[in-house]
Parts: C-alpha cells; structure tokens; sequence
C-alpha cells in the first residue's frame, strides 16, 4: 500500500479530495496507528507539533498531545531534558534509544506518578523524500519491570549484609556458574586484595589435587541443576594450611525452570574431619597390631607345645630331651620378650620414664653377642667389624634390644641376601652403634614418621613383611632414655642407615 | 624304595623353632624330613627331590607365602599330586582351598602325626 497524503491532510481527515479507494486506506492505516496498544507518537517539524498521538500515549504521559506544540504539552522542566535528544535525531537523523528513563507524569486528575519508560526517538521522513519531518516517538512502559529489578537488588543487597553476618563462606555464582561474589569471610581466610571482576577467589587457595574434582562435581550440578555438594581443602593465608570444608550450592530456577542464579557456602569441616580420620587410622592400628600380634604370639606358642608334647613321647637321647626342654623355656622367654615390648612402648607413648640398670660393659663384647645370636638365625649376611675394649656405661639389656630390633629391621625391609653392616665407633662423649642396609630407601616423608609408635612406613605396609610398628619405637625410647637419639639416614647411592647415639658413660649425666 | 619314598616328608616354615621341634617329632617317628624357610626354598627342595608323599605348609612367610608356593605346586607335573597340610595361625577354610588339610598354631603334634600318617604311612 503507497500512501500520498500529507500528514495533515490525514490528520484533519480533509480527505474529500481523494478517491474512495484512497480514503479507505487512510483510515486503515488511521486505526491502525490510533489502536495501537504501544504508546506511539509523530511531532513534525522543528517545533515538534504532535500530528498524532495515540490513546495509550496519552494514558502514558497523562496529556492530551494530538494538535499541540510540545512546549503545550510538557513542562519547561521535561522539556530542558527532551530537547536536546529530539534535536539531535531531527538533525543527524540517528535514532535515539533509552532504557529505563525515570519520567514524573501526573494522570487526568494531577497525581504524580514516578515511571520508567523505554524511550524511542526515530527521524520520520515523508514519501519517498529523505529530509527528516519530524519524530517518531514509541515509548514502552517498563515501570513493573524496574521496580521488580529494584526488589531484586534491594533482596541481594540484603543477602550480601547477612552473608556478611555468617561465619562461613557464602558465595554466589551466575547462571553459568561463574562466582560472582564472596562474603567477607572468604577474604579473611584466603587473603589478598577484594575480588576484581573475574577474580576466581577460591581458584587462589584451593589445593591442586582437589581442583579437578571439585570442576567436575560442579559442572555436573550446573547441567543436572542439581543441589552441589563437595569436600575441599582451601589454603589458609595466615596459617598457610589447607583445610577442610564442605562446600553446599543450590540453583535458583526461574519460571522455566532455567538457572537464574547460585547461592551457596562453605563450611570449615577440617577438625571434626581429622578427628574422624585419626579415629579411623587408630581403628586401623589397633586392628593391624592385634593381628600381627596375635600371629607373631602364636608362633613361639606353637613352638613351645609342639616340643612340650614331643616330651610325652619316646625321646631317644638325654640329649634330645635337654633340647626339647630348653626350646620349650626360649620360646616362652620369645613370648615373654614380645609382652615386654608392648609395655615398654606403651610406657614410651606415654611419656613415661623408663628403668634402666646402669653397669660398665665391654660394648664390643656385648655387639658381638648380639649380632652372633642373630647370626645364627639369619646367616653370615650379619657383619660386624670389632674393635678392642669398648667400655662404656649403660644398661645392656636395653641396648641389646635396640641391636637386635635395628638387625631384624636391615634384615626384614633390606635387599634380599645382601649384607647388613654393623659398626660401632665413638664420637666425643657418646658412642655411635649405626646399623647399615642396602636395598630400596625410605621415602623422605616416612622418615619423619618412622619411629612414631605403631607407624609403619608405606613400603613396609605394602611389603610381605609384618610387624607391629614397635620396634623403632623401642629404639628410640631407650635411646632417648640413654639421654641419646635414634635417626634414620636413607638415600638410594647409600641404602639405610639407622644410629643410636647415646653418652658413653651414663654416670656422668 | 617305595617304602622310601613314602616316608619322605618337607617342612615349609619360616620359623626355625617351629620347624626344628616338628623336624625332631616327625624323625622320632620314623620319617625322612627336608626343611625350607620359605616357598622359594621348598620349590627348590620339592624339584630337587620330588619323591616327597607330604607337605607341612606354613602361609605367612617372607619372600615366597605359602599360598604362592601351593598354587605354584598344583600347576607343577609330577609334584602336583603331592597332598599339602597347612598348618599357620592364620588357616581357614578359605585360605586352603585345594589343600589336603589344616590345623591353626599352636597345634596339637597329634594331630599333625596322624595328618602325616594318613598321607605316609
């Protein structure tokens, strides 16, 4: 449809000088514009005269505008603010677009009201002439939608001061799953500057072994827009440990169920955590030592009463029966031994102070005896290079002990067959028993840990071996008892040594 | 020989008490009686001699275990039909499946004599 009436030909409806045909097309388009339940309106010329303006425009404004000059129909105020802007379309003939414009418009009876128009200006060009006429105005009013955002904000901000209040970590993320802000807290604990926009705040302290997870999990919640749920360690600024927390987040879904947005928190869990693992590892222990306990008990049991049964029966020898019968004494003494072992590492744990029965020794004499006594159980692998007249001042029974765990130990958790060196020599004051292995070293970490009552290292754990774990506490506690020390040294180019160094003459302390 | 042969017995046991006190009670009765500390070394033994009419298994021992020895043994001709007694702390009826028989340490010498006698005699 091509349309050649002026514009206020249109508007006076001083249609009598056209065809029928013609007119009936103006009113269409007439109606049209008039019925149109967006507010719109044409001013012309550069006086802005309205040539139209719609019902709903008028309810908008709360003005009558058709026929009048727009200094007639808004104030001197509006006009200071219109001006410029339809100036500026009618010259350059850029449209001009406003979101959100606050506008105060008084309705038929004079009540200001505040409202919030989207505001369009387009140049109007008549016919197929390109000079501008006038203005196009289309304004929506979009003062429901405002409002609703302005709750919106005053609700988050309200969120953002409780967060503030909480002892946690809260957080909030976008519908993406991009965090978006962090209470207070988080800034306490992770340190640093506030958040930048895009800072990743929690990407600063999470601990690199949990970072994959905890992306994976989240994702996963992102595409199920499902509740979020995940343990993580963050990195303390001030204290530089990583603890544990839970971390919980809940989508919010709008109407079509899509993510709106994530609120969530994290909680610090690492002491209820580490005291329900310690209970877990001393659970484990109790279990493991009473194994190997009740295995390595059983042993020299077994030993005692099958011999004890072998004297009821036809022994050949006088000689067999002394042997029978010493082997039924040694096995209980085996057993007896292992008893004492337990509560003299109970007795270290606690912290208790042990007994020992000082006396002058020939050291060498008393390594010697030691190591030939092994010797006859595992082999000629035991060396022991002697020097002369070692005397020192000590209790015997214990240091034999510390040798004897120290040997069985090199034995036990060193190279298969290769030797196990032990040399005794004086440094100052204090003699220095150091007993060597060769074969896989112990892990730097292990180390730390090695003498710790029941603590098995994580090789020896996964090696065929048992034990309870006490043996190296022995050492250590008689060592220290000695007013001495037990270390460990272990490298690959070097294997394992383990010394005790304790004073020479205990007397003197 | 036959005689011989069905008197032969092998100790696998990592503790030496244990294995000479059953090596002394086994020889007061009549049996020829090889030791081996581990199950490396009773392989050796059972290869080396394999007229062996029984075996007197222990389980936890270093290097070989009893159970790696015994699976070992029943996948072995010649050797795998020789009947397997364990005798461990830790025996059960799952640990020795395939096994001849098994008693828990400390165990009654009588009941290991008649184990060996219903196998060797």
């Amino acid at each position: 449809m091509l349309i050649k009436i002026p514009m206020q030909d249109l508007l006076s409806l001083e249609l009598h000088n056209y065809n029928s045909e013609d007119k009936s097309s103006f009113k269409e388009l007439r109606d049209f514009f008039m019925q149109a339940p967006v507010p719109l309106a044409i001013l012309k010329g550069p006086e802005y005269f309205f040539t139209l303006s719609n019902l709903p425009y008028d309810t908008l404004t709360g003005r009558k505008a058709m026929g009048k000059n727009i200094s007639e129909v808004f104030s001197p105020d509006e006009i200071k603010h219109i001006l410029p802007l339809l100036d500026a379309v009618y010259k350059t003939g850029v449209p001009y677009i406003g979101k959100d414009i606050p506008f105060n418009l008084a309705d038929e009876h004079g009540h200001v009201h505040n409202k919030w128009i989207d505001v369009a200006y387009h140049p109007f060009r008549e016919n197929d002439d390109e000079s501008i006429k006038g203005i196009f105005a289309v304004f929506q009013d979009v003062t429901d939608r405002v409002i609703a955002k302005k709750i919106m904000a005053k609700s988050e901000e309200k969120f953002k001061q409780l967060a503030n209040t909480l002892p946690q970590m809260v957080w909030t993320a976008t519908d993406v799953g991009k965090l978006d802000w962090y209470n207070d807290v988080w800034f306490e604990y992770v340190g640093g500057d506030r958040a930048q926009p895009g800072d990743d705040i929690w990407a600063r302290a999470i601990h690199p072994e949990d970072l994959d997870a905890v992306t994976t999990a989240w994702q996963e919640a992102i595409n199920t827009k499902t509740l979020y749920r995940k343990e993580v360690r963050f990195k303390h600024a001030k204290s530089g440990e990583y603890r544990w927390h839970v971390c919980q987040g809940s989508p919010i879904l709008n109407e079509l169920e899509q993510i709106e947005k994530w609120t969530g928190s994290c909680n610090d869990i690492h002491d209820q955590k580490t005291a329900f693992e310690m209970l877990e590892l001393e659970r484990d222990v109790r279990e493991r030592v009473i194994g190997a306990l009740t295995h390595d008990l059983r042993t020299p049991l077994a030993a005692a009463k099958i011999n004890a049964q072998l004297l009821t029966r036809k022994i050949p020898t006088e000689e067999m029966l002394n042997k029978v019968a010493n082997r039924i004494s040694n096995n209980i003494d085996r057993a007896d031994k292992m008893i004492q072992d337990i509560l003299d590492a109970s007795q270290i744990k606690a912290g208790e102070k042990m007994n020992l029965d000082i006396k002058k020794y020939d050291l060498n004499e008393l390594i010697m005896v030691t190591v030939d006594d092994l010797q006859d159980i595992h082999g000629a692998r035991i060396v022991f290079n002697s020097n002369e007249n070692f005397y020192g001042h000590l209790d015997a029974s214990a240091l034999k002990r510390m040798i004897e765990n120290l040997i069985n130990n090199a034995v036990k958790y060193g190279k298969e067959l290769a030797p196990v060196t032990v040399k005794l020599k004086q440094l100052k004051d204090s003699i220095v028993i150091a007993v060597h292995n060769e074969g896989v070293p112990i892990p730097d970490d292990d180390q730390k840990t090695i003498f710790d009552a029941y603590q098995r290292t994580h090789s020896a754990k996964k090696g065929v071996q048992r034990g309870w774990g006490l043996g190296l506490t022995l050492v250590k506690g008689f060592a220290e008892a000695h007013g001495g020390q037990a270390i460990v040294r272990s490298s690959l180019q070097d294997g394992t040594t383990f010394s005790i160094i304790i004073p020479q003459d205990l007397r003197n302390i | 020989m036959t005689e011989l042969c069905s008197k032969n017995i092998l100790i696998v046991e990592d503790d030496k008490e244990i294995r000479e006190a059953m090596k002394d009670a086994l020889e007061i009765e009549g049996y020829n009686v090889s030791v081996a500390s581990n199950g490396i070394e009773g392989l050796t033994s059972l290869r080396a001699n394999n007229n062996t009419c029984m075996i007197l298994l222990d389980l936890l021992m270093p290097t070989m275990s009893g159970r790696e020895f015994m699976d070992i043994v029943k996948k072995e001709d010649i050797i795998c039909s020789i009947p397997i007694f364990i005798h461990s702390s830790v025996a059960n009826k799952e640990n020795t499946t395939g096994a001849a028989g098994w008693i828990k340490k400390p165990a009654d010498l009588s009941v290991i004599l008649e184990a060996v006698k219903g196998h060797c005699s």
